[in-house]
Protein backbone atom coordinates (compact mmCIF):
# COMPACT_ATOMS: atom_id res chain seq x y z
CA UNK A 1 0.00 0.00 0.00
CA UNK A 2 1.16 3.26 -1.09
CA UNK A 3 0.66 6.33 1.19
CA UNK A 4 1.76 10.03 0.42
CA UNK A 5 2.73 13.26 2.55
CA UNK A 6 5.04 11.77 4.01
CA UNK A 7 5.06 9.25 0.79
CA UNK A 8 6.12 5.45 2.18
CA UNK A 9 4.81 1.93 1.77
CA UNK A 10 3.45 -0.36 4.22
CA UNK A 11 2.12 -3.70 3.79
CA UNK A 12 -1.18 -4.97 5.58
CA UNK A 13 -3.31 -8.44 4.97
CA UNK A 14 -6.44 -8.10 3.28
CA UNK A 15 -9.22 -8.50 2.71
CA UNK A 16 -9.92 -6.03 4.55
CA UNK A 17 -12.66 -3.17 4.66
CA UNK A 18 -11.68 0.52 3.61
CA UNK A 19 -12.73 1.91 6.59
CA UNK A 20 -11.56 -0.71 8.48
CA UNK A 21 -8.01 -0.09 7.05
CA UNK A 22 -8.69 3.68 8.01
CA UNK A 23 -9.30 2.82 11.25
CA UNK A 24 -6.36 1.08 11.97
CA UNK A 25 -4.15 3.68 10.20
CA UNK A 26 -5.39 5.87 12.57
CA UNK A 27 -6.48 8.46 9.51
CA UNK A 28 -9.27 10.77 9.11
CA UNK A 29 -11.70 9.45 6.04
CA UNK A 30 -12.54 13.62 5.62
CA UNK A 31 -8.75 13.91 5.05
CA UNK A 32 -7.72 11.40 2.43
CA UNK A 33 -8.73 9.15 -0.50
CA UNK A 34 -8.73 5.69 -0.90
CA UNK A 35 -7.86 4.94 -4.56
CA UNK A 36 -7.77 1.68 -5.54
CA UNK A 37 -5.87 0.27 -9.10
CA UNK A 38 -6.50 3.85 -10.15
CA UNK A 39 -10.35 4.37 -8.66
CA UNK A 40 -11.57 5.82 -5.75
CA UNK A 41 -13.12 3.50 -3.76
CA UNK A 42 -15.76 4.60 -0.47
CA UNK A 43 -15.45 3.27 2.69
CA UNK A 44 -17.64 -0.18 2.45
CA UNK A 45 -15.12 -1.75 -0.14
CA UNK A 46 -13.66 -4.35 0.73
CA UNK A 47 -10.06 -4.82 -0.51
CA UNK A 48 -7.93 -7.93 -0.91
CA UNK A 49 -3.89 -9.01 -0.55
CA UNK A 50 -3.36 -8.13 -4.40
CA UNK A 51 -4.60 -4.84 -4.55
CA UNK A 52 -2.34 -1.73 -5.79
CA UNK A 53 -3.81 1.42 -2.39
CA UNK A 54 -2.63 4.98 -2.41
CA UNK A 55 -4.35 6.65 0.28
CA UNK A 56 -4.25 10.35 -0.88
CA UNK A 57 -4.49 13.03 1.41
CA UNK A 58 -6.46 15.67 0.35
CA UNK A 59 -5.76 18.77 2.43
CA UNK A 60 -3.75 21.60 1.29
CA UNK A 61 -2.64 24.54 2.85
CA UNK A 62 -0.21 27.59 2.68
CA UNK A 63 -0.87 31.08 1.87
CA UNK A 64 -4.44 32.16 1.90
CA UNK A 65 -5.53 32.91 -1.26
CA UNK A 66 -6.48 36.45 -2.62
CA UNK A 67 -8.46 37.98 0.10
CA UNK A 68 -7.01 40.82 0.94
CA UNK A 69 -5.96 42.19 4.09
CA UNK A 70 -7.58 45.12 5.97
CA UNK A 71 -3.92 46.99 5.63
CA UNK A 72 -4.68 46.30 1.79
CA UNK A 73 -7.80 47.65 1.09
CA UNK A 74 -9.54 50.77 1.30
CA UNK A 75 -12.53 50.66 3.76
CA UNK A 76 -16.15 50.60 2.25
CA UNK B 1 -22.69 1.60 -1.62
CA UNK B 2 -24.80 2.36 -4.12
CA UNK B 3 -25.40 5.63 -6.02
CA UNK B 4 -28.45 7.97 -5.14
CA UNK B 5 -29.02 9.24 -9.04
CA UNK B 6 -28.94 5.97 -10.79
CA UNK B 7 -28.25 3.11 -8.03
CA UNK B 8 -24.97 2.08 -9.86
CA UNK B 9 -21.80 1.34 -7.72
CA UNK B 10 -20.98 4.16 -5.99
CA UNK B 11 -17.31 5.50 -5.69
CA UNK B 12 -17.24 8.06 -3.14
CA UNK B 13 -19.81 8.64 -0.08
CA UNK B 14 -20.43 12.23 1.18
CA UNK B 15 -21.82 12.13 4.36
CA UNK B 16 -23.04 15.90 4.80
CA UNK B 17 -25.43 15.43 2.39
CA UNK B 18 -26.22 11.89 3.07
CA UNK B 19 -25.70 11.14 -0.94
CA UNK B 20 -23.14 7.98 -2.22
CA UNK B 21 -22.55 8.87 -6.03
CA UNK B 22 -21.42 6.71 -9.05
CA UNK B 23 -18.61 8.69 -11.16
CA UNK B 24 -20.66 10.44 -13.34
CA UNK B 25 -23.50 11.66 -10.86
CA UNK B 26 -20.99 13.03 -8.50
CA UNK B 27 -19.43 15.37 -11.76
CA UNK B 28 -22.80 15.96 -12.10
CA UNK B 29 -23.71 17.14 -8.39
CA UNK B 30 -19.62 18.85 -8.32
CA UNK B 31 -20.72 21.10 -11.12
CA UNK B 32 -24.35 22.13 -9.86
CA UNK B 33 -22.54 23.07 -6.46
CA UNK B 34 -20.98 25.08 -8.35
CA UNK B 35 -23.58 26.48 -10.40
CA UNK B 36 -25.70 26.90 -7.28
CA UNK B 37 -23.08 29.00 -6.26
CA UNK B 38 -22.10 31.41 -8.81
CA UNK B 39 -25.66 32.43 -9.27
CA UNK B 40 -26.91 32.74 -5.75
CA UNK B 41 -23.55 35.02 -5.55
CA UNK B 42 -23.70 36.69 -8.63
CA UNK B 43 -20.45 35.90 -9.37
CA UNK B 44 -19.99 35.83 -12.85
CA UNK B 45 -22.53 36.98 -15.27
CA UNK B 46 -22.81 35.45 -18.94
CA UNK B 47 -20.57 36.73 -21.09
CA UNK B 48 -17.60 37.99 -18.89
CA UNK B 49 -13.90 37.26 -18.86
CA UNK B 50 -12.94 35.40 -16.14
CA UNK B 51 -9.11 34.61 -15.70
CA UNK B 52 -8.68 31.73 -12.55
CA UNK B 53 -5.53 31.98 -10.36
CA UNK B 54 -3.80 28.48 -10.72
CA UNK B 55 -1.61 27.11 -8.58
CA UNK B 56 -1.34 23.64 -10.01
CA UNK B 57 -2.83 21.96 -7.60
CA UNK B 58 -6.60 20.49 -7.32
CA UNK B 59 -8.79 23.07 -6.37
CA UNK B 60 -7.31 26.00 -8.92
CA UNK B 61 -7.23 22.91 -11.72
CA UNK B 62 -10.72 21.65 -10.84
CA UNK B 63 -12.30 25.05 -10.74
CA UNK B 64 -10.97 26.09 -13.99
CA UNK B 65 -12.16 22.38 -15.64
CA UNK B 66 -15.41 22.91 -14.29
CA UNK B 67 -16.44 26.85 -14.99
CA UNK B 68 -14.97 25.66 -18.63
CA UNK B 69 -17.08 23.07 -18.58
CA UNK B 70 -20.21 25.08 -17.50
CA UNK B 71 -19.60 27.41 -20.60
CA UNK B 72 -17.62 30.01 -19.22
CA UNK B 73 -14.72 31.98 -21.14
CA UNK B 74 -11.74 31.79 -18.53
CA UNK B 75 -8.14 31.73 -19.08
CA UNK B 76 -5.12 30.66 -15.86
CA UNK B 77 -2.59 32.85 -14.39
CA UNK B 78 -0.11 30.96 -13.00
CA UNK B 79 2.72 32.57 -10.44
CA UNK B 80 6.30 30.83 -10.67
CA UNK B 81 6.81 31.20 -6.49
CA UNK B 82 10.16 29.67 -6.53
CA UNK B 83 10.35 27.34 -4.34
CA UNK B 84 12.61 24.52 -5.70
CA UNK B 85 11.07 21.66 -7.41
CA UNK B 86 7.75 21.67 -5.65
CA UNK B 87 7.02 25.23 -7.75
CA UNK B 88 8.56 23.42 -11.02
CA UNK B 89 6.33 20.49 -10.61
CA UNK B 90 3.36 22.82 -9.90
CA UNK B 91 4.23 24.89 -12.78
CA UNK B 92 4.62 21.74 -14.91
CA UNK B 93 0.74 20.65 -13.95
CA UNK B 94 -0.55 23.92 -14.89
CA UNK B 95 0.64 24.11 -17.98
CA UNK B 96 -0.01 20.50 -18.88
CA UNK B 97 -3.71 21.07 -17.94
CA UNK B 98 -3.94 23.78 -20.27
CA UNK B 99 -1.83 21.98 -23.16
CA UNK B 100 -4.01 19.38 -23.13
CA UNK B 101 -7.36 21.77 -22.91
CA UNK B 102 -6.38 24.39 -25.31
CA UNK B 103 -6.55 26.84 -23.06
CA UNK B 104 -4.64 29.45 -22.48
CA UNK B 105 -2.25 30.10 -19.26
CA UNK B 106 -0.46 33.75 -18.28
CA UNK B 107 2.36 33.32 -16.40
CA UNK B 108 4.57 35.36 -13.67
CA UNK B 109 8.00 34.28 -12.36
CA UNK B 110 8.91 36.13 -9.69
CA UNK B 111 12.38 35.32 -9.73
CA UNK B 112 12.38 36.44 -13.14
CA UNK B 113 10.31 39.61 -13.19
CA UNK B 114 10.81 41.10 -9.74
CA UNK B 115 13.74 39.43 -8.77
CA UNK B 116 13.10 37.03 -5.18
CA UNK B 117 11.72 34.05 -5.00
CA UNK B 118 9.69 33.03 -1.48
CA UNK B 119 12.00 31.21 0.21
CA UNK B 120 15.06 33.68 -0.08
CA UNK B 121 12.60 36.71 -0.40
CA UNK B 122 10.82 36.31 2.89
CA UNK B 123 13.87 35.39 4.93
CA UNK B 124 15.50 38.53 3.74
CA UNK B 125 11.82 40.57 4.29
CA UNK B 126 11.77 38.64 7.63
CA UNK B 127 8.29 37.87 6.45
CA UNK B 128 6.90 33.89 6.76
CA UNK B 129 6.79 32.31 3.60
CA UNK B 130 2.75 32.21 4.03
CA UNK B 131 2.54 35.23 4.03
CA UNK B 132 5.11 36.93 1.83
CA UNK B 133 3.14 34.22 -0.56
CA UNK B 134 0.10 35.63 -0.11
CA UNK B 135 1.13 39.30 -0.70
CA UNK B 136 2.83 38.42 -3.85
CA UNK B 137 -0.06 36.40 -4.98
CA UNK B 138 -2.64 38.86 -4.31
CA UNK B 139 -0.70 41.30 -5.55
CA UNK B 140 -0.32 39.83 -9.12
CA UNK B 141 -3.67 38.01 -9.68
CA UNK B 142 -5.12 41.97 -8.80
CA UNK B 143 -2.93 43.29 -11.48
CA UNK B 144 -3.04 40.46 -14.30
CA UNK B 145 -7.06 40.59 -14.22
CA UNK B 146 -7.18 44.46 -14.58
CA UNK B 147 -4.11 44.83 -16.85
CA UNK B 148 -5.78 42.04 -19.14
CA UNK B 149 -9.05 43.64 -18.98
CA UNK B 150 -10.84 40.47 -16.93
CA UNK B 151 -14.12 41.13 -15.38
CA UNK B 152 -13.62 38.48 -12.57
CA UNK B 153 -10.63 36.61 -11.04
CA UNK B 154 -11.54 33.13 -9.82
CA UNK B 155 -9.74 31.27 -7.53
CA UNK B 156 -9.97 27.73 -6.16
CA UNK B 157 -11.33 28.24 -2.29
CA UNK B 158 -13.37 25.57 -1.41
CA UNK B 159 -15.58 25.05 1.52
CA UNK B 160 -12.78 23.64 3.82
CA UNK B 161 -10.59 26.37 3.30
CA UNK B 162 -13.12 28.94 4.24
CA UNK B 163 -14.30 27.26 7.16
CA UNK B 164 -10.69 27.07 8.60
CA UNK B 165 -10.32 30.43 7.83
CA UNK B 166 -13.28 31.52 9.85
CA UNK B 167 -11.80 29.35 12.53
CA UNK B 168 -8.88 31.25 12.50
CA UNK B 169 -10.83 34.43 12.35
CA UNK B 170 -12.91 33.50 14.77
CA UNK B 171 -10.37 32.32 17.35
CA UNK B 172 -8.96 35.81 17.45
CA UNK B 173 -12.56 37.84 17.09
CA UNK B 174 -10.90 39.62 13.98
CA UNK B 175 -14.08 41.73 13.35
CA UNK B 176 -12.94 43.68 9.76
CA UNK B 177 -11.72 39.89 8.51
CA UNK B 178 -15.11 38.37 9.45
CA UNK B 179 -16.53 41.48 7.95
CA UNK B 180 -14.80 40.47 4.69
CA UNK B 181 -14.98 37.15 4.84
CA UNK B 182 -17.59 36.73 1.56
CA UNK B 183 -17.27 34.15 -1.28
CA UNK B 184 -17.38 37.40 -4.03
CA UNK B 185 -15.76 40.72 -3.31
CA UNK B 186 -16.91 43.42 -5.72
CA UNK B 187 -14.86 45.42 -7.69
CA UNK B 188 -13.32 48.16 -6.85
CA UNK B 189 -11.22 51.30 -7.60
CA UNK B 190 -7.52 49.03 -8.28
CA UNK B 191 -9.55 45.57 -7.55
CA UNK B 192 -10.80 42.99 -9.83
CA UNK B 193 -14.01 41.46 -8.44
CA UNK B 194 -12.73 38.03 -6.95
CA UNK B 195 -15.06 35.21 -6.22
CA UNK B 196 -14.63 31.92 -4.84
CA UNK B 197 -17.12 29.46 -6.68
CA UNK B 198 -15.90 26.35 -4.38
CA UNK B 199 -17.40 27.08 -1.14
CA UNK B 200 -19.87 24.58 -1.45
CA UNK B 201 -17.51 21.58 -2.17
CA UNK B 202 -14.76 20.29 0.05
CA UNK B 203 -11.47 19.72 -0.42
CA UNK B 204 -11.97 15.85 -0.45
CA UNK B 205 -14.48 16.24 -3.54
CA UNK B 206 -12.09 18.62 -5.19
CA UNK B 207 -9.63 15.86 -5.37
CA UNK B 208 -12.20 12.88 -6.22
CA UNK B 209 -13.18 15.45 -8.91
CA UNK B 210 -9.84 15.65 -10.09
CA UNK B 211 -8.97 12.16 -10.16
CA UNK B 212 -12.63 11.24 -11.94
CA UNK B 213 -11.84 13.86 -14.58
CA UNK B 214 -8.16 12.54 -15.24
CA UNK B 215 -6.68 15.81 -13.81
CA UNK B 216 -3.18 15.32 -12.86
CA UNK B 217 -2.44 17.35 -10.37
CA UNK B 218 0.18 18.69 -7.67
CA UNK B 219 -0.47 16.33 -4.69
CA UNK B 220 2.19 16.77 -2.50
CA UNK B 221 1.89 19.83 0.10
CA UNK B 222 3.94 22.82 -0.42
CA UNK B 223 7.20 22.73 1.86
CA UNK B 224 6.72 25.58 3.45
CA UNK B 225 3.44 25.81 4.55
CA UNK B 226 3.92 22.59 6.82
CA UNK B 227 2.57 23.14 10.20
CA UNK B 228 0.90 26.37 9.50
CA UNK B 229 -1.77 27.25 11.53
CA UNK B 230 -4.16 26.69 8.62
CA UNK B 231 -3.71 23.30 8.48
CA UNK B 232 -4.11 23.14 11.63
CA UNK B 233 -7.60 24.66 11.58
CA UNK B 234 -8.27 22.03 8.82
CA UNK B 235 -7.28 18.70 10.74
CA UNK B 236 -9.50 20.35 13.92
CA UNK B 237 -12.52 20.70 11.96
CA UNK B 238 -12.25 17.37 10.18
CA UNK B 239 -11.98 15.54 14.01
CA UNK B 240 -15.41 17.66 14.03
CA UNK B 241 -16.88 16.45 11.07
CA UNK B 242 -16.01 13.20 11.73
CA UNK B 243 -18.22 12.77 14.75
CA UNK B 244 -20.97 15.43 13.18
CA UNK B 245 -21.02 15.22 9.19
CA UNK B 246 -22.27 18.59 8.07
CA UNK B 247 -20.40 20.77 10.93
CA UNK B 248 -17.92 21.95 8.39
CA UNK B 249 -20.81 23.17 6.04
CA UNK B 250 -23.25 24.28 9.08
CA UNK B 251 -20.57 26.27 10.47
CA UNK B 252 -19.52 28.59 7.46
CA UNK B 253 -22.56 28.65 5.26
CA UNK B 254 -24.63 29.41 8.12
CA UNK B 255 -21.91 32.14 9.32
CA UNK B 256 -22.21 33.74 5.80
CA UNK B 257 -26.34 33.40 6.16
CA UNK B 258 -27.06 34.91 9.70
CA UNK B 259 -23.46 36.20 11.07
CA UNK B 260 -21.74 37.57 8.45
CA UNK B 261 -23.87 40.78 8.34
CA UNK B 262 -23.57 41.49 12.24
CA UNK B 263 -19.87 42.04 11.69
CA UNK B 264 -20.64 44.02 9.08
CA UNK B 265 -22.28 46.48 10.56
CA UNK B 266 -20.01 46.61 13.62
CA UNK B 267 -16.94 47.17 11.40
CA UNK B 268 -18.82 49.67 9.19
CA UNK B 269 -19.26 51.89 12.82
CA UNK B 270 -15.88 51.00 13.96
CA UNK B 271 -14.52 51.86 10.23
CA UNK B 272 -16.13 55.21 9.59
CA UNK B 273 -12.94 56.91 11.60
CA UNK B 274 -10.60 54.77 9.83
CA UNK B 275 -12.19 55.96 6.23
CA UNK B 276 -12.03 59.84 6.87
CA UNK B 277 -8.55 59.05 7.76
CA UNK B 278 -7.15 57.21 5.61
CA UNK B 279 -7.50 57.49 1.71
CA UNK B 280 -6.38 55.04 -1.02
CA UNK B 281 -4.10 56.81 -3.12
CA UNK B 282 -1.52 55.03 -5.62
CA UNK B 283 1.63 53.27 -4.80
CA UNK B 284 4.66 55.66 -6.06
CA UNK B 285 6.06 52.48 -7.70
CA UNK B 286 3.75 50.38 -9.19
CA UNK B 287 0.60 52.74 -9.27
CA UNK B 288 -1.86 49.81 -7.30
CA UNK B 289 -4.08 51.49 -4.64
CA UNK B 290 -2.52 51.68 -0.89
CA UNK B 291 -3.38 53.55 1.96
CA UNK B 292 0.24 54.58 2.23
CA UNK B 293 3.33 55.73 0.17
CA UNK B 294 4.27 52.21 -0.89
CA UNK B 295 2.34 49.17 -1.43
CA UNK B 296 2.65 46.11 0.70
CA UNK B 297 3.73 44.11 -2.71
CA UNK B 298 6.46 47.02 -2.91
CA UNK B 299 7.47 46.98 0.44
CA UNK B 300 7.94 43.08 0.36
CA UNK B 301 9.97 43.53 -2.89
CA UNK B 302 12.27 46.19 -1.85
CA UNK B 303 13.24 43.97 1.22
CA UNK B 304 13.82 41.03 -0.48
CA UNK B 305 15.97 42.36 -2.75
CA UNK B 306 18.10 44.00 -0.45
CA UNK B 307 20.48 41.66 -0.36
CA UNK B 308 20.17 40.06 -3.95
CA UNK B 309 20.86 41.97 -7.48
CA UNK B 310 18.86 44.95 -7.23
CA UNK B 311 15.22 45.38 -9.03
CA UNK B 312 13.85 47.76 -11.15
CA UNK B 313 10.42 48.63 -9.40
CA UNK B 314 9.25 51.02 -12.22
CA UNK B 315 5.86 50.19 -12.95
CA UNK B 316 5.91 47.20 -15.94
CA UNK B 317 3.81 44.36 -17.20
CA UNK B 318 2.71 41.86 -14.77
CA UNK B 319 2.57 39.43 -17.04
CA UNK B 320 4.28 37.49 -19.84
CA UNK B 321 3.45 35.71 -22.66
CA UNK B 322 -0.36 37.29 -22.95
CA UNK B 323 -0.95 39.41 -25.50
CA UNK B 324 -2.91 42.71 -24.90
CA UNK B 325 -0.74 43.17 -21.83
CA UNK B 326 0.26 46.85 -20.90
CA UNK B 327 2.94 48.41 -19.69
CA UNK B 328 2.73 50.83 -16.71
Amino acid sequence: MHLRNPRREVTVDGPMLVSVLLDRLELNRESVLVIRNGEIVPGDTKLEDDDRIEIRPVISGGAVGTDPTPAEVAPR
Amino acid sequence: MKCRVCRDRAIIDIRRANANFCAEHFLRFCRDQVQKTIDEFDMIAPGERVLVAVSGGKDSLAVWDLLVGLGYDADGLYVGLGIGEYSDDSGDYARRFAEQRGLRLLEVDLREEYGYDIPTGSRAARRSPCSACGTSKRHLFDRAALEHGYDVLVTGHNLDDEAAVLLGNVLRWQVEYLARQMPVLPAREGFPRKVKPLVRLGEREMAAYCIVSGIDYQVDECPMAVGNKHLGYKEALNELELRSPGSKADFYLSFLRRARHLFAGAVASEEGGVADEVELGACTRCGSPTPGEVCAFCRLVERATATTAPVELTPRSATRGAPGGEDG
